[in-house]
Order: structure tokens, then sequence, then C-alpha cells
């Protein structure tokens, strides 16, 4: 009798410590990794278009997923967190990719053409009155290749 | 020919002063941060967009909820899935004005306290909302911010009983907004 309570606390014990191991790592789960990860290929002209044209497509296939994207820097500047801001010209003046820096970002010079790894969180509303367009964001972006 | 030169000038000089006059940012700050006594929860969102139009007093902000960052990746799932449903309220919105515009001087740097005024939209829920700030113009920058308190009953968020110690009631809001002045 006493051999089988012992069995049952042991068993209760080893369940406890799995769940509180297996609840730590759930809590401490990383972000995405974005550095090491591949993103999909896409130019920022493609990449805008799809936001502009078709928004259920672009949300299926770009939001919440890490992108590559490509093209000319139309400028470089920096936010009030001191983050680096590089803006990724689209076919749309006054429109952009809006590339939010977590990796180095000095080498990235304006009118020069790169290719930023980050994680698309869709497309900002412009204000058509005062014609301002909506920016596509991708954020925690790494300089790619 | 003098009158119609004269004219002209006019009319350059009120379209120039009248584009001068607005103001806007896509990559403002707002950040949220909840305070309880089992954890204080922050979360940044640096992808904001804003409108501000010194003439009128008009102000609008409007940001992607999925850009609301926290250190914790649990923290940031839970937020977008069970709290805020950004799949289905993917946006949030503030429409409104200065209501004191008329007290801040775009030219002269200062600090000045308004009050902002209008529609608050989060989770697919409006309410009007008013709150202090201050337009800090300085060197031709012009800054805006203000930090102020949203219920979550207001918004229909609810917090599930299992951690509803671990998140506040009322939410304080922080705006940081460094304008560009369109051209």
């Amino acid at each position: 009798m006493a051999g089988k309570a012992k069995k049952i606390a042991i068993g209760i014990l080893v369940l406890a410590v799995a769940g509180a191991v297996a609840g730590y790592f759930m809590w401490n789960k990383p972000h995405q990794d974005v550095a090491d990860a591949a993103g999909k290929k896409v130019t920022a002209i493609e990449l805008y278009h799809s936001f502009t044209t078709d928004s259920v497509a672009a949300k299926k296939n770009y939001i919440q997923q890490v992108l590559e994207v490509s093209g000319i820097v139309s400028s470089i500047s920096k936010n009030q967190q001191q983050q680096v801001v590089v803006l990724i010209k689209t076919a749309t003046e006054g429109a952009s990719v809006n590339c939010t820096m977590e990796g180095p970002a000095s080498n990235i010079k304006e009118g020069s053409t790169i290719s930023v790894k980050g994680i698309c969180d869709g497309i900002g509303q412009g204000d058509a009155d005062l014609g301002i367009m909506g920016d596509v964001y991708l954020v925690r972006c790494y300089l790619a290749n | 020919m003098k009158k119609i030169f004269l004219s002209m000038a006019a009319l350059i000089a009120v379209a120039c002063t009248a584009t001068a006059q607005k103001f806007y940012t896509k990559n403002g700050n707002i950040s949220f941060f909840s305070k309880t006594n089992m954890e204080n929860i922050k979360a940044d969102n640096n992808q904001v967009m804003s409108v501000l139009n010194a003439q009128s007093g008009e102000l609008q902000f409007s940001l992607l909820v999925k850009s609301f960052h926290f250190q914790k990746a649990l923290m940031e799932e839970h937020f977008n899935e069970n709290y805020l449903e950004s799949e289905k309220y993917p946006k949030a919105t503030f429409k409104g004005s200065i209501t004191d515009a008329g007290k801040v001087n775009f030219k002269a740097d200062g600090t000045y306290p308004v009050t902002v005024s209008g529609d608050l939209t989060i989770h697919g829920v409006t309410n009007k909302a008013t709150t202090k700030g201050n337009i800090i113009v300085k060197g031709g920058k012009i800054t805006g911010n203000s930090v102020f308190v949203v219920a979550l009953a207001d918004y229909k968020i609810a917090i599930p009983k299992l951690v509803e110690a671990n998140i506040s009631k009322t939410i304080e809001i922080t705006v940081n907004c460094l304008y560009d002045q369109k051209m």
C-alpha cells in the first residue's frame, strides 16, 4: 500500500515538474528569429502593388511572415527610440516599404539597392485628402546577404 | 497687369502657407503600460501614422495593432489573438482635433499645453475621448505628446479570469510623435 502511494506521489511530482518546465519554456518562448530566417523574396514594388490591389491575397501571402524585400533606398532616418528607419521606394510616389531596423544599418546609403529581411505587419493608413500614402511596414529588420 | 501679378503672388503665398501648415509622421511612437502587483507589461508601436493640420487643429492617428511589440513573444501572441483580436480589428485610430490649436504658435519655439478631443477606435469600438497633451515646437520641428488612460471594458476587451491579476483594468497610453512638414 505504502509502495503504491509512493508511486502515485512520484508520478504527481514528475508531472508537476514537467508542467513547470513546459510552462517556463512557453513563458520564455523567444521571438521569431529574423536574422537567420530564410525570407520570402519580393521586390518593394511588387509588395506594395499587392497590398493596394488585392489586400486579401497580400494578407495571406505576406502578413506576419519574414520577407526579404529588395529595392532602392529613398531615405534613412531615426525614430524617437533611436532605431534606424529605412524607406524603400515603390512605384507609387510618396509610398514606401517602411523598414525599422533591428540589425546594423550603418552601411545603408540613400539611392543604393538593398535587400532587407523583416516581419511584415501590413499596410498603414494614408490620408487621401492630404496626399499622404500609407506605407507597408516591415519590422525587426536585418540587411540580407 | 500689375494687379494680375499681385493677385497671383497672393495666391501663391496662400497656397504656400496652406501646405506649410500640415505635419505628418509614419513612424510615430505609441506605447502602453499595464501595472499590477503581479507584473508590469509594456508594449511599443513605432509605426504610427499621424497627421496634424496646424491651421484647423485637425489631428488623426492610425496604427496597426500587430505593430505593438512586447518583451515576451507569448504576451504578443495573447495580445493579438485573444485580447485585441488583431485579425478581426487590424487597426486602431483616433480622429479628432486640438480644440485650442489657436494657442499654439507653430513658428515659435515653446511647449504648448493643448486639449485633444475626438473619436478613439480600438477593438472595433469607438468612444469619445478627450485628453491633455503638449505640442512642442523646437527649431522648426514639431513634437506632439500625451499620456492618457483607457479602460479595457470601454472597448470590450475581455481579460480571462486566469490572468486577471496580471493585467490592469486600465491601461496607460503614451503618445510621442515627431512630425515632418508636408511639402
